[in-house]
């Protein structure tokens, strides 16, 4: 495999991962409010919430790896978990980095939930939200295919809508059904 | 809508992305205006050589041809060399840097240029018209 073909997979794995990324933030404030109440009780969506973490996990690992292998990306194994370290784009490929360490210990963290205390757990997970924030900036600022009218506008709409939620959320409490 | 419907929607979406992902990668490898470009790429643009610009063209006929200076040869030196000793220690270098001859530099004419007058606007230059001599004293 040349670095063409890595470059390739690191691409399509970069925006599946994104958009699994979405779904799953979507239906974690899903369950904190009720904007998904028409389409399935708390525990479904519970369910998916969970579920898409083995859909996302092995997509960001080999859009790291692929990157990894890649001659041309230089990126180093350091790079994966040490952020701003990189030769060049230090912000854009950081941000990567810093998002990536976020969601590994949300989802370390939430495998281990019975062993730890709830407040804290919820603390961490609540992380969850800056490291969705660093993906998006990071997919902005260093994707290959995010000035596609198409891809911009997917993500750009999806990252809004999450935002609004969120914002919502914290504002307003449980939304009514 | 039950558990297992939102989990093949989830799966239906994470298909139909890396479908449409991989159809798009593929349709376009590389993207001029990505906003990180890999130092290697920027190195290989920068070592392609520039198409040489056209040069100016002056706007007055300037009246004397100027002629390029003939480059002075260099003088060649010869670099010491250095032969290391049974001992194993390096010798000093003794040989001393020989001096090619250098040529007599031959004396080259060298145009100065043309001074150049800058105009104001709307005046123009006109041809000066040949001296008659019509008296002799």
């Amino acid at each position: 495999m040349g670095d063409l073909e890595f470059w390739f997979i690191a691409r399509i794995t970069g925006l599946t991962a994104f958009a699994v990324l979405s779904l799953s933030v979507l239906s974690g404030e899903a369950l904190r409010t009720s904007v998904l109440d028409f389409l399935a009780k708390n525990r479904a969506i519970r369910k998916l919430h969970d579920f898409t973490t083995p859909l996302w996990l092995p997509l960001v690992f080999a859009h790291i790896i692929a990157l990894v292998l890649d001659k041309t990306a230089r990126i180093q194994p350091v790079n994966v978990v040490v952020p701003f370290v990189t030769d060049y784009g230090q912000l854009q490929i950081g941000l990567g980095t810093v998002a990536f360490d976020i969601i590994m210990i949300v989802t370390i963290t939430s495998w281990l939930r019975s062993r730890m205390n709830n407040t804290l757990w919820m603390w961490i997970h609540r992380t969850s939200y800056i490291g969705f924030v660093a993906i998006f900036f990071h997919a902005a600022l260093s994707g290959t295919d995010f000035d596609a009218p198409l891809v911009s506008a997917l993500a750009w709409s999806t990252a809004a809508g999450l935002a609004i939620l969120g914002v919502s959320r914290v504002v307003w409490g449980r939304l009514p059904a | 809508m039950p558990a297992w419907a939102l989990r093949v929607i989830a799966i239906v979406v994470t298909g139909l992305t890396m479908v449409g992902s991989t159809t798009y990668a593929l349709a376009h490898p590389k993207n001029a205006n990505a906003p990180l470009q890999p130092p290697v790429a920027e190195q290989a643009d920068a070592s392609v050589e520039p198409e040489p610009t056209p040069e100016a063209t002056l706007p007055f006929r300037t009246l004397a041809p100027t002629v390029p200076p003939t480059p002075s040869p260099v003088p060649t030196t010869a670099a010491p060399s250095a032969r290391a000793t049974g001992l194993g220690t390096v010798a000093r270098a003794t040989a001393s840097p020989t001096l090619a001859p250098t040529p007599r530099a031959t004396a080259t004419l060298r145009s100065t240029p043309v001074p150049q007058i800058t105009l104001a606007a709307g005046v123009r230059t006109t041809q000066l018209p040949k001296i008659t001599i019509t008296h002799r004293s």
